[in-house]
């Protein structure tokens, strides 16, 4: 009988610890949840200055001056959220200041826009004295994410580049992949004399993005090279640029290396 | 043997609550997976092999014998995209001025919209039907380099079948 009371009391007291083991261990985790959701809620309502669709929009790319006839990187493709009044991209432009009024240029990325709240491929051409286009593609799908797709702008004839969106070599989708494709900005002459890639922002709140990794950043002359911090005039633009923490979009290349042997790693994110 | 159970007590504790913590780490990640897939392809986006943005719905159903054609039929009527244009802004276009007249809506091949583009390129084969509208206005597209650039002219180029919107720009 005694044994009974004994080994009943015995589990009551191994009750007892469990249970406020159990409530100890739950009290350290709620302040990282709280923590979490105070920063997702935080991130929802980040206000910035960059204009509208069409003009005042803020960038954090990475410029890189000189002749040159394309270039290539590989973009790991993460979801654009725009719950937003605006646009945030991530994308290479391939530009032109000579003979062009403004400029001219071939740009290609990925995008989220008001009213269509989902991220999609696109590109688009300025030509000199032909107009601006800009092309929609397909829409990035669930494979594609955490995965890098590799763009390419390049010359291939007198007028035409060529743009394409194709699985990279490293760390490529496998499986539940968005289409690859190949597109032509055609009729254009365009004279280009330097690149940028990176983030724009339209609009003043809602848009975010996690870290997007720009790698393998290649120019071409007839042959591929990649980027290095060698090229007089390459910088960092933008109002979001880190460090110091400023206005989004922020861009950094990783461990400060700009460009390198297989050419660096930029990283952007916003807001 | 009393320190023995409280600490058997801990070592259990301990494994309840780190499984509990797993789970409902498990559940967070299988949440944030969902909302992932939820925006990244919803029933309203469209596939990752189509190309274009969703524009205007078809409904004109594609006969047998018309499928079997190498250019199908349009799913939509000019008034379709006539409407859809008039009532829906150009992405990323920036309207000054009195608002846009549509001076032209027509089916073409893409290669005959590829001329009146002044040679940009469709994307698609040249036999593909598309649909071109063509408007005067003013509007302003913002430039590479932040600086933005005006065109007169204005145009947008729906898909025939999908009724996606594949190209929309100005020269």
């Amino acid at each position: 009988m005694l044994q009974q009371k004994v080994s009943s009391l015995a589990g009551l007291r191994a009750g007892i610890a469990l249970i406020l083991t159990t409530s100890l261990l739950l009290f350290l985790w709620t302040p990282s949840i709280s923590a979490q959701s105070r920063q997702a809620q935080t991130s929802n309502v980040v206000a910035y200055t960059c204009g509208d669709l069409h003009t005042n929009h803020c960038y954090a790319t990475m410029y890189w001056p000189g002749s040159m006839q394309g270039e290539k990187t590989d973009i790991r493709i993460e979801p654009i959220t725009c719950g937003c009044n605006g646009f945030l991209n991530a994308e290479l432009w391939v530009q032109s200041s000579s003979g062009c009024s403004p400029n001219c240029w071939v740009e290609a990325g990925i995008k989220n826009e008001t009213g269509y709240g989902y991220t999609f491929y696109f590109w688009a051409d300025q030509r000199p004295g032909q107009g601006y286009y800009n092309h929609y593609m397909n829409s990035i799908d669930q494979g594609d994410i955490g995965h890098s797709t590799t763009f390419y702008i390049f010359k291939i004839g007198t007028n035409t580049w060529q743009v394409s969106k194709t699985l990279a070599g490293v760390n490529g989708c496998t499986a539940l992949c968005s289409a690859s494709w190949t597109n032509y900005s055609t009729n254009n002459s365009m004279a280009a004399n330097y690149i940028t890639l990176g983030d724009e922002l339209a609009g003043s709140s809602g848009a975010s993005s996690p870290n997007i990794h720009f790698t393998y950043n290649y120019w071409y002359n007839g042959s591929w090279h990649p980027q290095g911090s060698g090229n007089p005039g390459a910088e960092l633009v933008g109002s979001g640029l880190v460090p110091p923490p400023d206005d989004p979009p922020f861009a950094y290349w990783v461990n400060g290396q700009v460009g390198g042997p297989t050419g660096g790693d930029l990283v952007t994110y916003c807001c | 043997m009393k320190k023995l159970a409280v600490v058997l007590v801990i070592v259990i504790a301990l494994v309840f609550g780190s499984l509990f913590l797993v789970v409902s780490s498990g559940l967070d990640v299988g949440h944030a997976q969902q909302s992932q897939s939820l925006q990244v392809h919803t029933s309203s986006t469209p596939g990752s092999s189509v190309m274009g943005l969703p524009a205007i719905t078809p409904h004109i159903q594609v006969t047998s014998s018309l499928t079997s054609s190498s250019t199908p039929s349009p799913t939509y009527s000019l008034d379709d995209a006539i409407h859809y244009v008039t009532t829906h802004p150009m992405p990323d276009a920036l309207i000054t001025g009195s608002k846009p007249v549509i001076v032209k809506a027509v089916f073409l091949s893409s290669q005959e919209v590829s001329k009146l583009m002044k040679g940009e390129s469709t994307g698609v084969p040249n036999g593909t039907l598309l649909c071109y509208i063509e408007l005067q206005g003013t509007f302003t597209f913002s430039g590479g380099s932040g600086t933005p650039v005006i065109y007169h002219t204005g145009v947008e180029v729906f898909d025939a079948y999908t009724g996606n919107l594949l190209i929309a720009g100005g020269q």
